[in-house]
């Protein structure tokens, strides 16, 4: 490596290099030595050992800290030496939740001033008019404790900005650990601080936000509170919701009120209630709740139904050496804190000097007002909590995260830091996981949610189009967005999911997504956006289908199925793809079945079916694949009207598969449900195809899981409902194969379910039109065993049943028809049951008049 | 998953092939390296004790688990992450004295949102000169500062990537401060 001497650089090096390494005082006598008369490479190296205290400077830090010295400047709005309407720009001095905030100089009236300016995204010029109406009452707050509003403006770049009073000192909670300060003087402190909020209140002012981030100790120690009045400037109707949908993002939910988590009104109370935190705060070092910060329903949970700690056994929590603390906390001081952070404001203490006068009479050690909330009192506390509110709890909640997933996304916009912004998507993901599915789930099947889900999704959807105004040129961006309106989608209206039943908004939010994937997909060419854009359609298939736009349908899956098929052949071998291929024939297939392209639709299945045996036989124990075979098979049974022996083998090789799937997981229930369906419709298609016997052969397979089902869990309706069906079908398929007998019997069971059902449920046309036919079936039965060779009267007395039940056929039928719930395939029923009804009739006069028999 | 070919053979310190697959993976690791420095100086405002080491050190874990870099000598990994790291900060540096300093005017733009300041970038890019011109001349004491500067490698660290003793990287570095150090101020009068 090491270049020869004579190389003339080289040479220069080493002796400079030498040189280096020798005191001062000798250098001298080596450079003669070294350089030997030539006196250019002298001054060479010379001139470079003169640089010895200047060099040592230069590059102390590496290249980094130097490229955060310059990156990190770029971060803040405003540099300093800025104008900003009439204040010049000093220094950055914080940063927080709403934003940053300056030091800056007001240059007309000589004095500094703090400005606050408001983070992109959290407020519009909204804001400043509503400061501008409100202008007056700020403007109006003088008080030695409260640090003054002056003004407010808008930069040239749209971002709203207060200017207020500087304060330069230290953060309550930091000044009072710093200065370790006693609880009395803590207390003294704390009153100071109730006298400036008690003073704006007279005024009609309520902070709405007191936390000790907002309240900074001067030098002289005297607290001030900063930020009055601004939070209500982002609350335009202060009531609702909207509020803290607006504020959520601001708002630290440790000081954030039950009536502030609900959505109620915020009054004075709220502003005691957080006096309260601050107190439990100044006085215990911790906060009343241990919030999960990353859980909103658990933080809402807790604020608005946990009882806190008392302070003094919170205290124990970190200082258990400080007895004495907890000695003076236990007792007055405790009640003091629990009753201004009781859930219900009204009972709190009702103003806020009320609440400082009660800390007065414990510092004087006179009794106190506030008392021990009672057991019996917090029981019945807990009932009432638990009925009440449930939904405006959650939609505020909705509302909380909502915020927190936009703001998280409008600091990407605003940074744009790439490794920063992909771990806050993973927080996005899993909040909007969180969001669109934990949250939704979990209030579903609340009584009174369904608005409270409907405003999760107006307010996503209001969130998702304003970003999406944004997301123009950002890959990353639109393709979390169309992820986002699909999951909005789902909500509002998947068939396969628990919905709003809301098609068309459904429809939009799909719509939506599909705009960008496609446009993702034209400038991505990879498999990526690619396969996206196909599940998208895929997904929008399924809508459509919903909507019952069936050729809107059957196009969008056939485009799903062109691009997997292009993506399976583009990348061969990869099961992935072959997967997703299958898939799309299926969706296809089910897609059509609306349509008379039965032959399209089985070709479909067959290819499906193919696909998955194919990748069956490369992972033969994939229990999953099995099934996949068996469904599909179990589809291609529809084709039996054209090709019987193709549907009945399909369909045999699927039950075979289902029932060792079954038998190999018996405690599997869905397993058992796949063997049932599967081989319930191998018995209906030998029933259509007029194999009867065949079919009394195999519908008690499905038969005995139905029961199993139903005996196992009696809740389990539907299993009840599965196992009558099957009975009306033997009993169908025993009158069709001339056994009347048999018929009989199992539609008399069957009848028996489905009248219990109808009892239960009388609003569902489902259980009432089963009802029907079943009554009907039985009447086919009696009237089919009274065409036997028997004796007259047992003949008239069957056709007499037969009478009587197309007679409660026609009756149901009629019920149907009255509630317009009659189905377009039945429409001939009621025709079809008269004539019946009439021909019994008919025989019933026959028979009697040739036998000479009583008809009853 | 098939890692390309030529990165997959044999990446012996030196050799051609090394040097060929260097300059494949050069983008790899300058997007790596651009993303995290980002990532950290987005953390924290006020808190600019960015540890260089760290910062290189972590984009090789995070590349090592998951590109083709797996089978590029670590001390090459260095070698190119240097070299990556002052590419970054030139192009910064040039970006930045390219468009002027927008003030509150700025637009906050979906695609950069580094901007730099203008102070500090001419330094940068002065240094970068500076160094091209002591790189022509003295080859490895040029390695030895893009190493130690940009790459933020302990000398330790510099004698593996380069194979030489930890005194010849002292010696080097002692006097290529010299070097540049008369290089700037000449070209500053």
């Amino acid at each position: 490596m090491e270049a020869p001497l004579n190389d003339p650089s080289s040479e220069l090096a080493e002796i400079v290099k030498s040189a280096l390494e020798v005191p001062a005082d000798g250098r001298g006598a080596f450079l003669d030595a070294r350089c030997e008369g030539n006196a250019e490479l002298r001054r060479e190296v010379e001139s470079l050992l003169a640089q010895e205290g200047s060099a040592r400077e230069l590059m102390q830090e590496a290249a980094h800290a130097k490229l955060a010295g310059i990156l990190g400047e770029s971060e803040s709005e405003l540099s300093p030496g800025e104008q900003l309407g009439n204040y010049t720009i000093v220094s950055l001095i914080g940063e927080g939740g709403m934003g940053e905030v300056y030091l800056a100089q007001d240059k007309s009236l000589g004095r500094q001033v703090a400005i606050k300016l408001l983070k992109p995204g959290l407020g519009t010029a909204s804001i400043i008019r509503r400061f501008h109406e409100e202008e007056r009452l700020l403007a109006g707050l003088v008080h030695p404790n409260i640090a003054q509003l002056f003004s407010a403006g808008l930069t040239s770049g749209g971002l709203p900005y207060f200017v207020m009073e500087y304060v330069d000192g230290p953060r309550l909670d930091d000044y009072c650990r710093e200065k370790a300060l006693s609880i009395f003087q803590r207390l003294e402190l704390f009153r100071q601080i109730c006298g400036a909020v008690s003073y704006a209140h007279r005024r009609l002012v309520i902070h709405r936000d007191l936390k000790a981030a907002n309240i900074r100790v001067t030098g002289s120690g005297e607290p001030k509170l900063l930020d009055f009045g601004i939070a209500k400037l982002f609350d335009p109707s202060s009531a609702l919701p909207e509020v803290t949908m607006t504020f959520a993002s601001v708002m630290t939910p440790e000081y954030a009120s039950p009536e502030q988590v609900r959505g109620e009104p915020v009054t004075t109370a709220t502003d005691i209630y957080s006096l309260g935190v601050l107190l439990y705060e100044l006085l215990t070092g911790e906060k009343p709740y241990k919030l999960d910060k990353h859980n909103p329903a658990a933080i809402a949970k807790a604020i608005t139904e946990t009882e806190p700690t008392k302070p003094s056994l919170a205290l124990g929590r970190d200082r258990t050496a400080d007895t004495k603390a907890r000695t003076l906390l236990r007792g007055d001081l405790d009640n003091i804190i629990l009753k201004a952070l009781r859930k219900e404001p009204e009972r709190r203490y009702q103003t806020v000097p009320q609440f400082s006068d009660d800390i007065g009479r414990y510092l004087e050690g006179r009794p106190v007002v506030a008392r021990k909330s009672t057991a019996r009192y917090r029981a019945g506390k807990f009932i009432s909590r638990h009925k009440a509110g449930v939904a405006a709890t959650a939609a505020v909640l909705i509302a909380l995260i909502a915020a927190t997933i936009i703001s998280a996304w409008q600091a990407r916009i605003a940074r744009m830091e790439k490794g920063k912004a992909e771990r806050r998507f993973n927080d996005i993901r899993q909040m909007a996981e969180s969001f669109m599915f934990d949250v939704h789930d979990s209030i579903k099947n609340l009584a009174g949610s369904t608005p409270a889900r409907q405003l999760l999704v107006s307010r996503a959807l209001g969130y998702l189009d304003g970003l999406a105004r944004e997301a123009h040129g950002d890959a990353t961006l639109q393709s979390e967005l169309a992820t986002a309106y699909e999951k909005l989608g789902d909500i509002q209206g998947n068939p396969y999911v628990s919905n709003l039943g809301d098609t068309k908004g459904a429809y939009q939010s799909y719509t939506k997504a599909l705009t960008m994937r496609q446009s993702l997909a034209r400038i991505h060419p990879g498999n990526e956006a690619q396969e996206q854009l196909a599940k998208t359609y895929r997904a929008m298939g399924d809508i459509l289908d919903q909507k019952g736009d069936v050729a809107g349908s059957v196009g969008s899956y056939r485009k799903s199925l062109g691009i997997f098929e292009s993506l399976s052949s583009a990348n061969p071998g990869n099961p992935h793809f072959a997967e997703e291929l299958a898939r799309a024939y299926d969706a296809l297939g089910d897609g059509l079945r609306k349509t008379d392209h039965l032959e399209e639709r089985m070709a479909c299945f067959r290819k499906e079916a193919a696909m998955w045996q194919h990748l069956l036989d490369g992972d033969p124990e994939n229990r999953r694949v099995q099934r996949s075979v068996a469904v599909s098979l179990m589809k291609l049974g529809d084709g039996w009207r054209d090709n019987k022996q193709e549907a009945l083998d399909s369909l045999r090789k699927s039950v075979a598969i289902a029932q060792s799937l079954a038998a190999s997981d018996p405690a599997n229930a869905s397993a058992q449900r796949d063997f049932a369906l599967i081989s319930y419709r191998l018995g209906e298609v030998l029933t259509q195809t007029g194999d009867y016997a065949a079919a009394l052969q195999e519908l008690p397979k499905p038969l005995t899981i139905y029961e199993k089902l139903a005996a196992a869990d009696t809740k389990d309706v539907q299993a009840r409902f599965d196992a009558a069906s099957i009975h009306e079908d033997m009993a169908e398929a025993s009158v069709n194969s001339g056994d009347p007998g048999r018929a009989v019997t199992e539609g008399t069971t069957a009848l028996a379910t489905f009248r219990q059902l109808v009892h239960n449920d009388a609003a569902n046309m489902i259980y009432l039109r089963n009802l029907g036919l079943c009554y009907e079936t039985l009447g086919n039965a009696h009237a089919l065993a009274a065409t036997r060779n028997i004796p007259a009267p047992e003949r008239v007395a069957r056709w007499t049943e037969a009478r009587d039940d197309y007679r409660m056929a026609a009756e149901t039928v009629a019920t149907l028809v009255r509630r317009g719930a009659l189905r377009p395939a039945d429409k001939n029923l009621p025709t079809e049951l008269a004539a019946k009804l009439a021909n019994c009739d008919q025989n019933i006069v026959r028979v009697t008049q040739s036998s000479g028999a009583t008809a009853r | 998953m098939n890692p390309p070919q030529e990165v997959t053979r044999q990446l012996h310190d030196g050799s051609e092939a090394d040097a060929a697959a260097g300059a494949s993976l050069m983008p790899l690791v300058y997007e790596e390296l651009r993303c995290l420095a980002r990532s950290y100086l987005a953390r924290q405002r006020g808190d600019h004790t960015l540890q260089p080491t760290a910062l290189v050190h972590e984009a090789w874990l995070r590349m090592a688990k998951t590109k083709d870099i797996k089978l590029l000598s670590r001390a090459h990994y260095f070698r190119i992450a240097a070299q990556a790291m002052r590419r970054i900060l030139v192009d910064h540096a040039r970006a930045h004295t390219a468009a002027k300093r927008g003030g509150l005017q700025r637009k906050l733009s979906l695609t950069d949102a580094t901007e730099l300041a203008i102070k500090g970038a001419v330094e940068v890019l002065a240094l970068n000169n500076a160094l091209q011109n002591l790189a022509s001349h003295h080859p490895r004491e040029g390695h030895v500062v893009e190493l130690k500067f940009f790459g933020g490698l302990n000398t330790r660290e510099i004698s593996d990537a380069l194979q030489i003793s930890e005194k010849t990287v002292l010696r080097d570095w002692h006097f290529a401060r010299l070097w540049l150090s008369r290089e700037l101020m000449d070209n500053a009068a």
